[in-house]
């Protein structure tokens, strides 16, 4: 009898690695932070619209950090003869990362193009709303990253 | 998504780093991003994965040439030394500049690095200010070499 494996190419998270990645990037949670209060507060657009801008490319420029740093360190990239659960979920997260980036990188250049064309505030309602829709998908993100990680370290089960 | 952007105008400074520590990969990143420069980081933590992307190999196909190499020495796989000895000899990657970033003490180290024409060698951890004015020097002369061959 003789069985036959093919090895695949597969994303295996270094769940330790990766927490320690999310650990030490203060700069990255303070802006989540920061945007999340901009996008909640009851003032309006002239008091936040600069401001939104400004955070915006903050929060892009420290989260290509975050996730530059957490796709070298906290994955691993390789061919293995077995896919688990964990691999495809690992997969799915980097996937995420880029569409994330992407994202947030289209959003930000568009309100700086809105500030430039003198436009910002008119259009400030619907910035906020692609901004609330944005944040969203990226706490969906890091709670499946989180879900990753206790998984790996035998501390949790997924979600469905 | 290896890629990090310093905000400003003009072509970004390609800068590739490989590193396998994490805190010293961050302390990198930072002091660049105290530089001033505009530049786009790649990072890579082991030599082969570093030699993948230099002869954009697999989903490397369009990578960007670095216009400076940040070299660790002791790197997992493939070390810093084979990767500056693969890439001296590569006739498109030979005059990339390439600053080795090491904790070595060995001088032994220095030696194979500076027969092998590294620009500089900077143990770690570093001068931020040092490491900076070599990668100001080297910024300036990526624009001389590309005002020179446009």
């Amino acid at each position: 009898m003789s069985t036959t494996t093919t090895a695949v190419a597969t994303t295996m998270v270094n769940a330790a690695f990766l927490q320690e990645v999310k650990d030490s990037n203060l700069q990255f949670w303070q802006n989540i932070h920061d945007f999340k209060r901009l996008l909640y507060s009851a003032a309006g657009p002239i008091e936040h619209a600069a401001k939104l801008v400004k955070l915006l490319g903050e929060l892009r420029d420290s989260m290509a950090v975050e996730f530059s740093l957490e796709e070298t360190y906290g994955y691993i990239d390789g061919s293995y003869s077995v896919q688990s659960v964990s691999a495809a979920k690992a997969g799915i997260a980097k996937r995420q990362h880029r569409e994330l980036y992407l994202r947030l990188h289209e959003i930000s250049e568009s309100a700086e193009e809105a500030q430039y064309r003198g436009t910002i505030v008119d259009d400030f309602g619907s910035l906020v709303s692609v901004c609330k829709e944005f944040l969203d998908s990226l706490e969906a993100h890091e709670k499946h990253e989180s879900e990753l990680i206790r998984y790996e370290l035998g501390m949790g089960r997924f979600g469905r | 998504m290896p890629l990090v952007t310093s905000e400003s105008t003009g072509r970004a400074l390609e800068i590739m780093l490989v590193e396998d520590s994490l805190l010293d990969a961050r302390l990198t990143i930072e002091a660049l991003k105290r530089c001033g420069i505009f530049h786009r980081l790649s990072l890579f933590r082991d030599g082969g994965e570093a030699m993948g992307f230099l002869n954009r190999k697999g989903v490397f196909a369009r990578a960007p040439r670095p216009d400076v190499i940040l070299l660790d020495l002791i790197l997992p796989h493939v070390d810093g030394v084979a990767v500056l000895r693969e890439l001296r000899a590569e006739r498109v990657l030979k005059n990339i500049p390439v600053v080795v970033l090491t904790s070595s003490d060995d001088g032994e180290d220095q030696k194979q690095c500076e027969a092998l024409g590294v620009n500089n060698y900077i143990r770690k951890p570093f001068n931020e200010q040092k490491f900076l004015a070599v990668i100001r020097h080297l910024k300036e002369l990526s624009l001389v070499t590309e005002f020179a061959t446009a």
